[in-house]
């Protein structure tokens, strides 16, 4: 049986990804700032 | 043995990067070292990593070479499920964030997953424990150094065995130094340059392709991919879930990093590196269904990233992949090695031959134990070991686990004997499904035949478990 995946789901999908992974090296770097000025990285 | 006309870069350039990036691990490696003054400091970096280096540390452990390389493998067989299946392997990681809460409340002086199941089960129980958690840590281990070679060798011609060869030294050294600060500090830097080469690989491939033209290309030459009902897809979606939640749950590689974490930090920052991980095997499927839009022949699936990112973006490509290659294998082989000789140091030799508990004695065997455990990966690569498949077998006995850890955090009822049986009989069904029914629905099975027992003998038994014999032990 076959049963496509709407194009937009799949835009969703990879679009989602590529943001999502692109914000994650944002707040990685966001939480370094902050601990670092804390003190707190170790 | 490829050749520099063959391969995506030059030997002399894929020298040049091993050189330089494994120059630069040792480096801070040695630098962050400075730090382990105890061996409390060398095996947990002193218990106390913050919110950012714990984050990152434990999302660039789990992203492996099989992050960026099988998930386009995953993308290019099974299609959008595929690559949706490889990212339900973050979920172990979201789940674990509650664990690693109840584990720092239970046993805030603990060393290892063995140490806890030891103390919550007892000698059988944990001797069988060390045994899956041992082999499943190998096969992982060896078959990152091997992908190692093979991925150096593929994508620049530096020939296996040398390929191999560096990556394991590098990671070798600058574990022995720095042990786990080392590790943590340098995992941060690799997850950042992951994260920046698979969000640019990915962007460029997009821009370069277009979505829709990337959409049209698979429904006309290869429906099958944007499937939603592909049984096997499907099935290979919970079965990776549950091969995850196995992974994370019972090994000291996430253990070790829920005791070295502030208390306060670690269930948050197992959470966010999920949410983090996620995304990476979709970016890295999706440079794979962009293939044949691209009009690209793959000839080996194993190939199929490197090969679309050169294709799109020419030598540059090549770097990035090699790049984010080489730190994807270091951030998981300097874990496993750390984790693993933490293992055998605190499970082996100290609670089960007795070696002498003072802090030099410790530190020095813990040493011993990473360059032989080195050692013995580089024989296992050396003799290019089908380890994948290994890892692949592992899966059933690590699943069979996820059901003994949890009733051990939580249910006081939950006992040896249950524990015991549940890892026997749901590792023995689970490999008999590997090999009878296929490896989708291996971790599956023994999860399900696990829990079952687990919960019969939690409904059955008396065992009313007090909690103080975990945390007044000290581990």
């Amino acid at each position: 049986m076959h049963l496509a995946i709407p194009s937009v789901i799949v835009f969703l999908i990879v679009y989602g990804a590529l943001i999502g992974a692109g914000v994650g090296v944002i707040v990685l770097l966001a939480m370094l700032w902050k601990d670092w000025k804390k003190g707190r990285l170790w | 043995m490829e050749n520099a006309s063959t391969t995506l870069l030059h030997p002399n350039v894929g020298w040049l990067l091993l050189v330089l990036f494994g120059a630069g691990w040792i480096g801070l490696g040695i630098f962050w070292g400075r730090r382990a003054k105890s061996f409390d400091g060398f095996m947990l970096a002193g218990r106390n990593v913050g919110m950012a280096l714990g984050t990152a540390t434990a999302m660039a452990t789990w992203v492996t070479s099989n992050t960026v390389m099988l998930a386009p493998v995953f993308a290019l067989e099974k299609g959008i499920w595929g690559m949706i299946a490889y990212s339900t392997a973050s979920f172990g990681l979201l789940l674990f964030a509650p664990l690693s809460a109840r584990i720092r409340q239970l046993i805030p002086k603990g060393y290892t997953s063995g140490d806890f199941i030891r103390l919550r089960y007892g000698r059988l129980a944990w001797v069988l424990f060390l045994i899956i958690t041992i082999v499943y840590s190998m096969a992982w281990l060896v078959s990152m150094g091997t992908a190692g070679g093979k991925l150096l060798q593929t994508l620049s011609g530096i020939p296996y065995i040398n390929g191999m060869t560096m990556i394991l030294f590098v990671c070798v050294v600058y574990t022995l130094f720095g042990g786990l600060y080392a590790v943590i500090g340098t995992d941060f830097i690799q997850s950042v340059i992951i994260l920046i080469g698979v969000v640019l690989v990915g962007s460029l491939v997009l821009f370069k392709t277009g979505l829709t033209q990337v959409y049209q290309s698979i429904e006309i030459h290869q429906p099958s991919l944007i499937n939603a009902l592909m049984p096997v897809a499907l099935l290979s979606l919970f079965n990776n879930m549950f091969f995850g939640f196995g992974e994370v749950f019972h090994n000291n590689v996430w253990w070790s990093r829920a005791f070295a974490m502030r208390k306060d930090v670690a269930p948050r920052a197992f959470f966010v590196s999920g949410l983090l991980w996620f995304p990476i095997p979709i970016a890295a499927g999706f440079i794979a269904l962009s293939a044949s839009a691209l009009g690209i022949n793959v000839i080996d699936p194993n190939t199929v990233g490197p090969l679309v990112a050169s294709s799109v973006l020419g030598k540059t490509g090549a770097i990035l992949v090699f790049i984010v290659v080489f730190c994807s294998l270091a951030s998981s082989i300097d874990s496993l090695l750390a984790a693993t000789s933490d293992l055998l140091v605190e499970d082996v030799g100290k609670k089960m031959l007795g070696a002498k508990d003072n802090e030099q004695s410790l530190r020095r065997i813990s040493k011993l134990t990473i360059c032989a455990l080195g050692l013995l990966t580089w024989i296992l690569c050396a003799r290019e070991m089908n380890l994948l498949e290994i890892l692949f077998l592992s899966g059933p006995l690590v699943a069979s686990a996820i059901w003994p850890v949890i009733g051990g955090l939580y249910w006081k009822r939950a006992n040896s004997m249950g524990a015991v049986l549940a890892m026997v009989i749901g590792s023995i069904i689970g490999l008999v499904a590997y090999y009878q029914l296929g490896w989708y629905t291996a971790s599956l099975i023994s999860a399900a035949i696990s829990m079952s027992i687990m919960l019969l003998s939690i409904l059955w038994s008396r065992n009313d478990f007090d909690w103080k014999r975990i945390s007044e032990t000290n581990g």
